[in-house]
């Protein structure tokens, strides 16, 4: 079958800055893949060559097999971006935007009407469809933004951390939205750095960080790479430098893996109970209190927290 | 389902920014209330009692005929001179050199000189030659003397028409009538000499330069800000958006360049339609009025492009669109009707100066549409090069 999309080896640089450097990933008919990493790991970068918005210093992106550059506007018909903040024109209402970049798309008509009418049903905005987009909620605005981009029932759909700023209920009602996109047989591409999303929603999940494809796999594969590893979460009290220098101790353990957190520490280990242990036990040599601790099985934040010695959240 | 070839697309780019544009009210006030407001007010001011024109016309009569000494008396027998408005001051025996002079010392606003031999040669049949003096930097006045030689001129042939006449009808009848006895009646009767002042006339007489002084204003900023919509849409997002599908860079550009065009047409349009219908505006010949529109229009286009091109961020073009708007205003003349010295050297060399010599013509009736077509030339000519000067550096700008 051939791949939706295919990156190979794309690089991108920024003067000295190598915002991107050799990723190479592929994206099946169907398929929702993730793309996991904190801010600033390249994920926007890596979308906007593949969307021909930049062109790559190195590498190349083909969309069903044809090549994608900026100049290229047939092979860019088959992508949909949902970029990460609102793009839409927020003194026209949300039919009126859809029914703009609809046309830039080339539909037309009743057609265009009637696939407006659906993709509104999609994201939950048909009874506001009129109203201006200045007048909508964070959640909603979100919703539009996602529904232009899916308008044009798109082969590939590019979704640039979706979710950003959104209150929990809007949240869940785009995952659901997304959710639909994916068996109804668009493939979908997913930048996030909520590790629960990427779960939730993802076939597949590369790891970026640093402008680097680090791992790849559904998520039973990237887990099960840190093989019989927990996860340990410290919450502990003391100075910043008594927790530093009691971090520090716990990173000289061998086989654990540290991240700080605003509460303690966040550990990756193989023996959970001689880690806890000692934790409490250099706890008390650095005049640091722990108030809890839990032990629970790995899941994608242990496997970048293994891999990066960071957590997703800590930029 | 194909994607739209770049001319559709351009238009829907331009449909949806004048959709938008014309939903804005800021946008209406600038278009169309604002220049007929500042007119009227502006140009109120300048025809009331203490404001208004006011200019001595010399009449410098070197030649001394019969003939001469009729004209002068009859044109300056219709004025007071130093009342308001334009005054025709006889000049018995002043020579060309010494009219010159006096424009330039600025003694008379404008001089038209009846030269030695005038009266001879007109009744030898032969050529004759007036010459008009004016201050460069006033268009209105020297338009005026312009008029005031031709009404002249004219008279002088409707007589040697008559004289004609005369001795062909008499040589018919059998009778002996003598050139000079002809010529003498003639002369005796005043010439049939039109002033061609209608600038003047009423209230809002001196509209017809301000009025699209005001709105060449106006333009910059109507037309600065549909440029920079573009700039505004790449911070918002929507540029990206359109550009990550089939749009062409080339598409976008078009269509915001249409749009720029669209608005400051339909600006200039409606100020002269609402000056002309509702307030007696006399802009001159509609054909000329129209070329003249399209040349500034294309002109100011071109600058708020390169202004749109050079800023990186909206609050940049912003304040080269006030800088220019203002700097251009001042010195194409768009505040002041007349200009000397400096000011009117360098109104030449700028668009809303050029259109205003082109507007002042047109409405003083001193140029038909064929006058201000080089006008209309060059700033067409400077429009489409500044634009695609400006159209390059946008286009760089949105290079991936």
């Amino acid at each position: 079958m051939t791949a939706v999309l295919e990156c190979a080896h794309l690089v991108r640089t920024f003067g000295d800055l190598r915002a991107v450097e050799d990723v190479s990933l592929t994206i099946a008919p169907g398929e929702t893949y993730g793309l996991l990493g904190p801010n600033g790991a390249g994920k926007t970068t890596t979308i906007s060559m593949i969307c021909g918005l930049l062109a790559p210093t190195a590498g190349t992106v083909r969309v069903l097999g044809r090549e994608i550059t900026p100049a290229a506007s047939d092979a860019k018909a088959a992508i949909g971006l949902v970029p990460q903040d609102i793009a839409l024109y927020p003194d026209l209402s949300a039919r009126e935007n859809l029914r703009f970049f609809g046309r830039l798309q080339g539909l037309r008509g009743a057609a265009l009407e009637a696939r407006i009418d659906e993709t509104l049903d999609v994201v939950g905005l048909r009874d506001r469809a009129k109203d201006r987009i200045d007048t909508y909620s964070g959640g909603m605005k979100r919703r539009a933004n996602i529904a232009v981009g899916m308008l044009h029932a798109p082969t590939l759909l590019v979704l640039d951390e979706p979710t950003v700023g959104v209150d929990p209920q809007s949240r869940n009602s785009i995952l659901e939205a997304i959710a639909n996109l994916g068996t109804a047989g668009m493939a979908v591409l997913y930048t996030t750095h909520y590790m629960e999303e990427a779960e939730r929603l993802c076939d597949r999940i590369g790891i970026i960080d640093v402008g680097r494809l680090i791992a790849e796999g559904t998520r039973a594969e990237l887990v099960a790479g840190l093989g019989s590893a927990s996860r340990v979460t410290v919450r502990a009290e003391g100075t910043a430098p008594a927790l530093e220098a009691w971090r520090a101790a716990l990173a000289t353990l061998p086989g654990v893996t540290v991240s700080a957190t605003a509460t303690g520490a966040d550990l990756t280990c193989a023996d959970s109970t001689a880690t806890v242990a000692a934790a409490f036990q250099r706890a008390g040599a650095h005049g640091v209190a722990i108030s809890g601790v839990e032990v629970a099985a790995p899941d994608l934040e242990s496997v970048f927290l293994h891999l990066t010695g960071k957590g997703l959240r800590d930029e | 389902m194909a994607a739209p070839n770049v001319l559709t697309q351009a238009l829907l780019v331009a449909r949806l920014d004048l959709r938008r544009r014309l939903r804005d009210r800021s946008v209406l006030i600038q278009v169309i209330l604002a220049p007929v407001l500042l007119a009227l007010i502006i140009g109120g001011a300048f025809s009331g009692d203490s404001g208004g024109l006011r200019a001595d016309i010399w009449l410098a009569d070197a030649d001394g005929s019969e003939l001469s000494t009729q004209i002068v008396a009859a044109l300056a027998g219709q004025s007071e001179p130093g009342g308001e408005g334009v005054s025709f001051v006889a000049k018995p025996g002043l020579d060309a050199a010494a009219a010159e002079a006096a424009v330039d010392a600025d003694e008379a606003d404008a001089v038209v000189v009846i030269p030695a031999g005038f009266g001879a040669a007109v009744r030898a049949g032969e050529a004759a030659e007036l010459r008009v003096f004016g201050d460069a930097g006033d268009d209105v006045v020297a338009g005026i003397a312009r008029s005031v030689a031709d009404g002249i001129a004219n008279g002088v042939q409707t007589q040697r028409a008559a004289i004609a006449t005369t001795l062909t009808a008499a040589a018919q009848l059998g009778e002996e009538v003598s050139a000079d006895d002809v010529a003498r009646v003639a002369a005796a009767t005043p010439a049939a000499i039109t002033v061609r002042d209608s600038r003047f006339e009423n209230t809002f007489s001196m509209m017809s330069f301000f009025a699209p002084g005001m709105a060449m204003i106006f333009l910059f900023f109507v037309m600065g800000a549909a440029a920079r919509s573009l700039v505004t849409e790449r911070r918002e997002g929507t540029l990206p958006r359109m550009l990550a599908g089939p749009t062409s860079p080339t598409a976008v550009l078009l269509g915001k360049a249409l749009a720029v065009l669209t608005l400051g047409f339909t600006s200039l349009l409606m100020v002269w339609g609402i000056t002309s219908l509702g307030f007696g505006v006399d802009w001159g010949d509609p054909l000329g009025v129209l070329l003249v529109i399209t040349g500034a229009v294309v002109a100011i286009a071109g600058i708020s492009l390169v202004i749109t091109g050079l800023a990186r961020t909206e609050s940049q073009s912003e304040a080269l669109t006030i800088v220019f708007a203002l700097v251009l205003s001042v010195l194409g003349g768009s505040f002041v009707y007349t200009a000397t010295g400096f000011l009117a050297e360098v109104r030449k060399f700028t668009p809303n100066g050029q259109a205003l010599m082109a507007f002042s013509d047109l409405a003083a009736g001193n140029a038909s549409p064929a006058d201000v077509l080089p006008a209309v030339l060059l700033l067409l000519g400077g429009g489409l090069v500044t634009g695609a000067i400006g159209l390059l550096a946008i286009r760089r700008g949105l290079a991936p």
